[in-house]
């Protein structure tokens, strides 16, 4: 599909903004709607398969809002119509063009949305008077593109069979789309050439890693090219002496982690996942984990990438030194969800291992005095290696199942683990000790063994799997707050899940304050599903009305952006878009995931209305449904 | 402006400029003599009382062209590159000051204009701490040092202002004004657009206000200083630290010319000897733990004495050895000061290099991090490309921070493999009228 340009009502047809808004759009369309007839390239616009379309425009004149009327009554009723504002007809337009567009756009059922750029947030008033039109991600797969993408990396690492397809339509989230074809490059020229052919090509393109990210970072919602880094999975170098790593985007974190641990070393960050996930993975997701309160994020452990480019270079961020000069773009980079590029080397920081290290449990009778023990073990100076919290709900499930020695009537418990050597760890757990024995904890055991510590993080890594005894699905939610709020915010999260009908476990990060609470539901009874969704919006707006985030580890992906407006205003997400139009001008790298849609935080249409829950592949998942 | 020379002149943009800063403008050249920088004597000074009227000013300028440097104390306007034009300085020094410190979350929001000595003193009273020591600490606001982007040794333990910084209140040459970031501790909402403007030298937009993390005033908190005739073995032993498990909060290394500058450590010094300052914080028996096992990796490398700083000397001679950084004590009027970064294991060659070029040269180190500080008598000639060669072998940079005004053989050559298409995107997309500070970035962004 090509672009195409008018001039806008204004006259405004400056070079440079009219690029803009193509850059704005990336595969979309940006026609100026002004000028009542002269727009001879409409036609061949729309006789391009289009899905989506934007009406969004400055107040218009009176003459205009006959035709806007048109685009009112001709979108409704023959496709789905959700342009928020009801006097639409009466605010916008330049509406002879725009009805005829629409006409021919509604003959061909097309799904038409209010977009975010609808009321001019994401987008400078040199654009408002525009129809923005998206390219259909569902149009045929071009053959000449495949032959190419196949001539790069062999035909043995290009799939496009609908049975090949399928693994990588899913993720461990609830989202599910399938791509075009996927392609397994081997190194940073077939990835750049790959990108190259793209672009040219105009067709999107994702990377994806091991795919067990959360909020569907890696789904093709667009459908395009599924960029796999399967085959990059070598450790290129590992350096003792200045204590890094250079890595490709593939290898499996519990990898890395093994290769160096033999040499007294560690990678730090350590998510739940990490026997699965690939530190490019963790790189656009900025992945955290347990030991990351004392430790640090994923940004905090990367020295540099070597990055290609949406527009196809291959180029250096940062570097194997702790410095570099210039603006911090691999600060930017790391936690971007694949949407600026793709990482094909990464030289990550390693530190040693810590010289030993002691676990303990600590038990409560009430939840405000476990959540305000760890606002006090925070406040105080003591940093653990890890500050983990469970509620009753999770520890009963998990007793059941792995025995890890939980007390099952306790309101709650913490789980804290000091690093160093014996005297040193004697000394962390003493101090956090006196300040839960402070907050009214029952009992405070230390681990007397190795075998005793495994089992008590065993039952904490098997909490999510646990939740399968206490109900047939659950919703897992990933939000921050700072950890002062503990105490209210949990109570806010026990009333979401009694407003929905529904029990909410707690298992999280409390020393970051990251919150995951898990929304225990069953798919099969009617309005649950949505229950949870609802619950889990609550929650977020919870945390962010504390003074917190809507996501701590998992991303935004799919599954949050249209909880982004609760966080940040639209100035903010400009702000955004600015960075990711630095990377991706044509916006083809990942598109859709991060800036929000038309839809509220919470809204389940876009998954149930068009049919895109599969509960039972969910299931099989394992994570999320 | 610059087409009118003799100050300040009637609509449209005088007008605007004034409206914004509600007619906090500054004419006199004489006046904006004192806001020169680098030579170049600004046409007109605005001074905006909030983070409001800065991002209209801003918003002003850009509408006119005009080229701008956005100033806080000026503590570091003179560093090299130069802006390659200048019509208005934005003094931000008087933007309203403001400090709010969420101490049990461990988190404070403060304004750009706060200066960073008053920073620490209100946290120190809350028993907290920024954990970055940046240099001219006693003059330096907030948004200054943030836009500088100079990590001190701290950074070995608790990152450099990347890790330390969660979110910010920006404003744009256009106008916009947004927040970037979160007010939590660990936030993967969104990109992190905040740290672009660390290091950024007011190319990008004015910081408004920034949230810091913040770590407790430790427990307890001492400093081994260790003295070695050869730098090598200082260096050896500091890279055999950095691979143990005793995760020093900061490791420095000074020459013997560099070290007697360190006020609180006078009496530890010797004519031919480096002095290595290992800090610790941490809980009492953890540090003393630490002491030890330093003490002895120290002594496997042939130090010749060692001494143990408790909290109230690490706190007086951490006051000097974080200017040794480029800051306070090598002022640019007799000092070309360069910042070169290497692999640690790399530092000893640096040293070795910068040594033989220069040998009136009073250098620093933060030897686990890979970073040296190097500084030139100004009457010294300076053989910024030799140096270069010397260091090039390192896998790292070298820029210069610091330089007598108008002197132009110190210029390094920047790295020729840094991602500078993407930089002039970058500035494009966040100042597209390209009024902010033009030149400042090296790779001529």
């Amino acid at each position: 599909m090509g672009m195409c340009h008018l001039a806008s009502r204004s006259g405004d047809d400056r070079p440079h903004r009219k690029w803009r808004a193509d850059r704005r759009f990336g595969r979309g369309l940006a026609v100026h709607a002004g000028e009542r007839g002269k727009h001879p390239a409409c036609a061949d616009v729309l006789a391009s398969d289009v899905h989506l379309a934007f009406v969004q425009g400055a107040p218009a004149s009176g003459k205009d809002r006959g035709g806007i009327r048109a685009v009112h009554s001709a979108v409704r009723g023959k496709a789905h119509f959700d342009l928020a504002r009801p006097r639409l007809g009466e605010e916008y337009g330049d509406g002879e063009h725009i009805a005829r567009i629409v006409d021919i756009l509604g003959r061909r059922k097309t799904h038409f949305a209010k977009s975010d750029l609808h009321d001019g947030r994401l987008c400078s008033p040199p654009h408002r008077d525009a129809l923005v039109l998206e390219a259909n991600p569902k149009r045929p797969m071009d053959a000449r593109l495949r032959e190419r993408l196949t001539a790069i990396v062999g035909e043995r690492n290009a799939l496009w069979t609908p049975g090949d397809l399928r693994s990588y339509g899913y993720d461990a989230s609830i989202e599910r789309a399938l791509p075009e074809m996927v392609v397994l490059p081997r190194d940073a020229a077939q990835t750049a050439s790959i990108v190259v052919a793209c672009r040219e090509a105009k067709v999107p393109f994702v990377a994806r890693g091991a795919g067990t990210g959360l909020s569907g970072g890696a789904i093709a919602e667009r459908g395009g090219i599924v960029i796999a880094t399967v085959h990059l999975d070598r450790i290129l170098e590992i350096d003792e002496r200045n204590l890094f790593a250079v890595v490709e985007p593939g290898v499996v974190n519990s990898v890395l982690c093994a290769a160096v641990a033999g040499r007294g070393l560690r990678y730090v960050p350590d998510p739940s996942s990490m026997a699965a996930c690939t530190i490019g993975g963790n790189v656009a997701e900025n992945s955290g984990g347990l030991h990351c309160l004392a430790y640090g994020v994923t940004a905090n452990h990367i020295l540099g990438i070597e990055l290609v480019t949406p527009e196809g270079d291959v180029v250096w961020l940062g570097g194997k030194t702790r410095e570099n000069y210039g603006y911090d773009l691999l600060g930017a980079f790391v936690g971007s969800e694949g949407t600026c590029g793709i990482a094909t080397k990464i030289c990550v920081r390693l530190c040693p291992l810590p010289a030993g290290s002691k676990t303990m449990l600590c038990v409560f009778d009430d939840i405000d005095g476990a959540s305000q023990a760890v606002s006090d073990v925070i406040s105080s100076g003591i940093v653990p290696a890890a500050l983990e919290m469970m509620d009753k709900t999770a520890t009963g499930a998990i007793e059941e199942f792995a025995h890890a020695g939980f007390p099952i009537d306790a309101a709650a418990i913490l789980i804290v683990e000091a690093d160093g050597p014996d005297d040193v760890a004697d000394e962390i757990t003493a101090a956090v000790r006196a300040v839960c024995e402070r907050n009214g904890a029952r009992e405070v055991r230390i681990a007397r063994d190795a075998a005793e510590a495994a089992r008590i993080w065993k039952g904490r890594k098997a909490a999510f799997g646990a939740m399968g005894r206490l109900s047939a699905n659950y919703y897992v939610q990933d939000g921050v707050i700072p950890r002062s709020r503990l105490p209210q915010v949990l109570r806010d999260v026990e009333a979401a899940g009694a407003r929905a009908g529904l029990r909410i476990a707690n298992v999280f990060h409390a020393g970051d304050g990251n919150l995951h609470p898990l929304i225990l539901f069953d798919d099969r009874i009617s309005g649950e599903l949505d229950g949870a969704l609802r619950a889990g919006a609550e929650i977020l707006e919870a945390c962010v009305r504390n003074g917190g985030s809507i996501t701590g580890e998992h991303g935004v992906g799919l599954e949050k952006r249209d909880c982004m407006p609760l966080q940040f205003s639209p100035d903010d997400l400009a702000l955004m878009r600015r960075v990711r139009d630095t990377f991706d001008p044509d916006g083809l790298c990942n598109p859709g995931k991060v800036f929000p849609t038309s839809r509220r935080c919470g809204e389940s249409s876009r998954r149930v209305d068009r049919g895109e829950v599969d509960p039972a592949g969910a299931r099989a998942a394992g994570v999320a449904f | 402006l610059t087409r009118r020379p003799k100050g300040i002149g009637p609509v449209p943009f005088d007008s605007s400029l004034r409206e914004a800063v509600k007619d906090r403008l500054t004419v006199h050249p004489d006046d904006c003599a004192a806001f020169a920088i680098a030579g170049r004597v600004p046409t007109v000074v605005a001074s905006p009382k909030s983070f409001e009227q800065a991002a209209a000013a801003l918003q002003a300028c850009a509408r006119e062209g005009a080229r701008v440097v956005i100033r806080g104390q000026g503590t570091k306007s003179a560093q090299p590159p130069a802006p390659a034009a200048l019509d208005v300085v934005v003094d931000v020094s008087s933007v309203a000051k403001s400090i709010y410190i969420r101490a049990d979350d461990l988190t404070a929001v403060a304004s750009s204009s706060v200066r960073i000595a008053d920073l620490r003193a209100a946290l120190t009273a809350k028993e907290r701490f920024f954990p970055c020591d940046v240099p001219f600490a006693a003059d330096a606001t907030v948004g200054g040092a943030l836009a500088a982007g100079s990590n001190g040794a701290l950074a070995a333990r608790f990152g450099g202002l990347r890790d330390n910084i969660l979110g910010m209140r920006v404003a744009l040459s256009d106008g916009s004004r947004a927040f970037a970031g979160s007010h939590v501790v660990k936030s993967v909402a969104g990109f992190d657009s905040h740290k672009l403007f660390i290091g950024s030298r007011g190319t990008l937009g004015f910081i408004g206000e920034a949230v810091l993390k913040l770590a407790p005033i430790p427990p307890d908190e001492r400093a081994l200083v260790a003295r070695f005739a050869d730098p090598q073995n200082a260096c050896a032993a500091a890279l055999d630290v950095a691979a143990a498990p005793v995760f020093p909060y900061a490791v420095t290394l000074h020459c013997p010319r560099s070290a007697q500058r360190i006020a609180a450590l006078t009496a530890l010094t010797r004519p031919d000897e480096w002095l290595a300052v290992y800090r610790f914080g941490g809980l009492r028996r953890a540090v003393g733990r630490a002491v030890e096992t330093v003490r002895q990796t120290c002594a496997q490398h042939g130090c010749s004495a060692t001494d143990v700083l408790d909290r109230g000397g690490v706190e007086r001679a951490w006051v000097d050895i974080a200017e040794l950084a480029g800051g306070r004590m090598y002022p640019a009027t007799g000092w070309c000061a360069y910042r070169i970064a290497c692999l640690p294991s790399e530092v000893p060659s640096v040293l070795a290099a910068a040594a033989a070029a220069w040998p009136a040269l009073e250098i620093s180190a933060h030897p686990t991090m890979g970073v040296v500080f190097a500084h030139v008598p100004a009457d010294v000639a300076v053989d910024a490309p030799g140096l270069w060669r010397s260091v090039g072998a390192a896998a790292g940079s070298a820029i210069c921070t610091s330089a007598p005004p108008g002197r132009t053989d110190f210029a390094m050559p920047p790295r020729s493999y840094a991602p500078y298409a993407l930089f002039r995107r970058l500035k494009s997309e966040f100042d597209a009228s390209g009024t902010l500070d033009p030149g400042r970035m090296l790779g001529a962004v």
